[in-house]
């Protein structure tokens, strides 16, 4: 199962709050806000993730919420009626889905890190495009920078304008543009991401302080 | 297009040792004539300058970096109560196989 469908999120574009956080505290999904393949089913799945989660779950669920979502619907949809599910268990089989646990083998630390950090960044791309396409209204379209004021701009630009120079990054420097990967995209330190890459810490940081430099510097000159 | 990315990624991890009142010197003799390289590394350089804490603050919560770490620690996979899910029932059936 290819992790991501750029299409599919298009075709299942949601319309929450702009903070889906606040929308599921709020409780204000309503069915009819909802295009899940199985409408009701989806909401009672989420409103037991909800009741049953901690804070911390409740930013993790937050942020792969159109993910979960449409999970839980396909999942229910299989599932054997009476079956109960889980809400960390769902949690964790999404995101084992996300990151390609099921692969024949997932061997190491440094695989699951670095796919981990691969399903954040193309669901945190997806989000950023889709919100800054709604804010400017009309269909889905690639967003030109230079319509930006750089002095200010929105996190979700400069999400996509970090994402952007990533890849030409990763063109002529493949292993730092994979450590920026796991720290900024994964959240692991520079001591995780030594011990996950196999370099030293120094090297880590040497390239770290490196890559930064540039992928400024290439954002500046976008 | 960048010719040597490894020559660019060394010299710049020198350079940025030496005081900045040095390092023009410093670059024109490590980069040998290679203008270009010479410009690209003085603008790295001045990028470094004013990175502040540019890109330190992950992307992602960091309730969400907590979950990856637990997930990727052997020792609590072990302990992990095995969740009630087809999915999970299928994956050990083929690995039972």
């Amino acid at each position: 199962m290819r992790l991501y469908h750029q299409d599919s999120c298009l075709a299942l574009r949601v319309d929450t709050h702009e903070n889906t956080s606040g929308a599921w505290r709020d409780g204000a999904l309503s069915s009819a806000r909802l295009r899940a393949d199985n409408m009701s089913d989806a909401t009672v799945m989420l409103a037991a993730m909800k009741a049953g989660d901690s804070n911390a779950a409740e930013d993790l669920l937050a942020l792969v919420y159109d993910e979960l979502r449409r999970l839980a619907a396909s999942k229910l949809a299989h599932e054997a009626p009476g079956q109960t599910l889980q809400p960390t268990a769902l949690v964790h089989e999404a995101w084992l889905r996300l990151v390609g646990d099921r692969t024949p083998s997932f061997n190491g630390r440094e695989h699951f890190f670095r796919a981990s950090a691969e399903a954040m960044r193309r669901i945190l791309i997806d989000r950023a495009r889709r919100k800054l396409t709604r804010r400017h209204g009309g269909d889905y379209q690639r967003v030109d920078f230079e319509g930006f004021d750089p002095a200010a701009p929105s996190a979700d630009a400069q999400l996509l304008a970090v994402n952007e120079a990533l890849d030409k990054f990763a063109l002529e420097h493949p292993v730092q543009a994979e450590l920026v990967k796991l720290r900024y995209f994964a959240g692991l330190t520079n001591e995780e991401a030594s011990e996950v890459m196999g370099i030293s810490v120094s090297t880590v940081k040497n390239y770290w302080t490196f890559a930064r430099a540039w992928l400024l510097n290439e954002i500046e000159n976008q | 297009m960048n010719d040597d990315p490894g020559r660019e990624l060394a010299i710049f991890t020198e350079a940025i040792k030496v005081p900045p009142q040095d390092r023009t010197a410093f670059l024109r003799r490590a980069c040998c004539g290679d203008d270009h390289l010479r410009r690209k590394l003085e603008a790295l350089l001045s990028a470094s300058e004013r990175s502040g804490d540019f890109l330190e603050k992950p992307a992602i919560p960091s309730a969400l970096a907590s979950v990856l770490r637990q997930r990727a620690n052997p020792a609590n996979r072990k302990g992990r109560k095995k969740p009630q899910t087809g999915f999970q029932y299928s994956r050990r059936k083929r690995k039972g196989e």
